[in-house]
């Protein structure tokens, strides 16, 4: 223990800062600032929804699997790239059936079903209509925040099972979590957890308050460079499947549920859904 | 290294957000990778993850420039990047690919950082951050997100496993010369 005694000290730490290069600073902030457009985009597009749903006077329910499954109506024998784009713009999808190939934000390899009206950005984020009524994206969730609302923005991380990441949503701190519902998806198991901001909170005391916008960060996926945000008024419906022991999430968003027209939509998007073995 | 110091709260009022991280990088930049290597064991990686939390910093460059203490807050930021960056590391040494990039070390040094790339995570960082980086436990107890007893007891074990790994190494070493 003598020996331990004289190798631990500042030393070490001090031969490394000697010796680290310090990178182009402009790298850094790029980096940052085009995270922070990439967040903006995120949160604006959600509260835009809210907005226009709040001023048709509606409630936020995702429901969907409370309606019949539907098929798939525009089922194509032809498998479409998925438009990818700079992310700084929806590129339109044109109905029908594309692969999506295992990335960073999926696991897996799947195909799904568009009909008219779709948007795509960065290729993996998924939008109906003018205000983005609907959304669907597929997600790799490592970690999660250890507090959706306060300071300071840090992580946890997440057990590889189903059950770890249900967990995990069911207690963070600063969201409200539905009951898990034991479901499928894609042919696979899932738990589908509902999450929304808890009535009552004011969102101005949370952290994203000051950047401006009103909402909740659950979790961040390094590798994809994508939030998931709640944004008041708003339910996110996180399906966390079980791929044959590999866990993928979806998460569907549903910002007008008064509209029998938007649940099915939603519903049979979502039924479209098939993981490719 | 050490004569790089954070401009204080009232200084940097009179700075723009931008400015703010800026200055705090050219002030803490090499200090916070001497404290994160001996927490990632790798100079390129410990580079890598501050300068993520940098980027981090950035974009949320309000709230950075509000800190009482941006540096900590880095520290932690910095701290989490590279307990997902490690499991990520796992993966691909896994598949053979892990690096290692060393400063310039004596030998019996470099052995220390080699035995502190084997504790479990949680200890190698509190040893690495209370020994290494010389924070004082309750420092290491914000940076790491736990109570200041848990890091206490984090040492004390940690320090055990280490000086079995650092007279481990030793053997290795000895029996690569050898051998």
């Amino acid at each position: 223990m003598a020996d331990l005694d004289r190798l631990l000290g500042a030393d070490i730490s001090h031969a490394a800062a000697e010796a680290a290069e310090a990178p182009d600073y402009a790298t850094i902030e790029q980096r940052g600032r085009q995270r922070r457009r990439t967040h903006v985009l995120v949160t604006t597009a959600a509260a835009a929804a809210v907005t226009a749903l709040v001023a048709a006077g509606g409630s936020l329910v995702l429901g969907a699997d409370s309606l019949p499954p539907t098929s798939p109506g525009l089922a194509s024998p032809t498998l479409r790239s998925m438009p990818t784009g700079d992310g700084s713009s929806k590129e339109v999808i044109e109905p029908g059936t594309y692969r999506v190939p295992r990335s960073a934000w999926s696991s897996v390899d799947f195909t799904v079903t568009f009909p008219e009206g779709w948007t795509a950005q960065y290729g993996h984020i998924y939008h109906r209509g003018p205000g983005e009524e609907l959304a669907l994206e597929a997600a790799v969730v490592e970690e999660v925040f250890t507090d959706a609302c306060r300071e300071p923005a840090t992580v946890e991380p997440v057990g590889p099972r189903v059950g770890d990441l249900v967990a995990a949503l069911r207690t963070q701190p600063g969201t409200a979590a539905g009951r898990p519902v034991r479901t499928t998806l894609g042919g696979h198991p899932a738990v589908r957890v509902d999450l929304s901001v808890p009535e009552g909170l004011d969102l101005q005391s949370c952290r994203l308050a000051d950047d401006g916008h009103r909402g909740l960060q659950v979790w961040y996926s390094e590798a994809a460079d994508n939030y998931l945000v709640l944004t008041p008024g708003a339910v996110a419906s996180v399906y966390v499947l079980d791929v044959d022991g590999t866990r993928q999430v979806f998460v569907a968003r549903n910002d007008a549920p008064d509209s029998r027209e938007a649940r099915v939509e939603l519903r049979s998007v979502l039924d479209s859904i098939q993981i490719e073995d | 290294m050490g004569t790089h110091l954070v401009p204080t709260l009232v200084a940097r009022e009179a700075m723009s957000d931008t400015d703010v991280v800026r200055v705090v990088f050219e002030a803490s930049y090499r200090r916070l990778v001497g404290q994160l290597y001996g927490v990632c064991g790798d100079l390129v990686e410990a580079e890598e993850v501050v300068a993520e939390a940098f980027a981090r910093a950035v974009q949320h460059q309000r709230t950075f420039a509000r800190l009482d203490n941006p540096e900590a807050w880095l520290r932690t930021v910095a701290v989490n990047v590279s307990r997902s960056r490690f499991r990520g590391r796992q993966r691909a040494a896994a598949r053979g690919r892990a690096e290692v990039h060393p400063p310039t070390l004596g030998d019996d040094r470099l052995l220390l950082v080699a035995a502190l790339r084997r504790l479990p995570a949680a200890q190698r960082e509190a040893i690495a951050l209370h020994y290494l980086a010389d924070l004082p436990v309750h420092e290491v107890a914000e940076a790491t997100g736990v109570p200041v007893g848990t890091v206490k007891a984090r040492l004390s074990r940690g320090r055990v496993a280490l000086a079995a790994l650092v007279a481990d190494e030793h053997d290795s070493t000895e029996g690569t010369h050898h051998g």
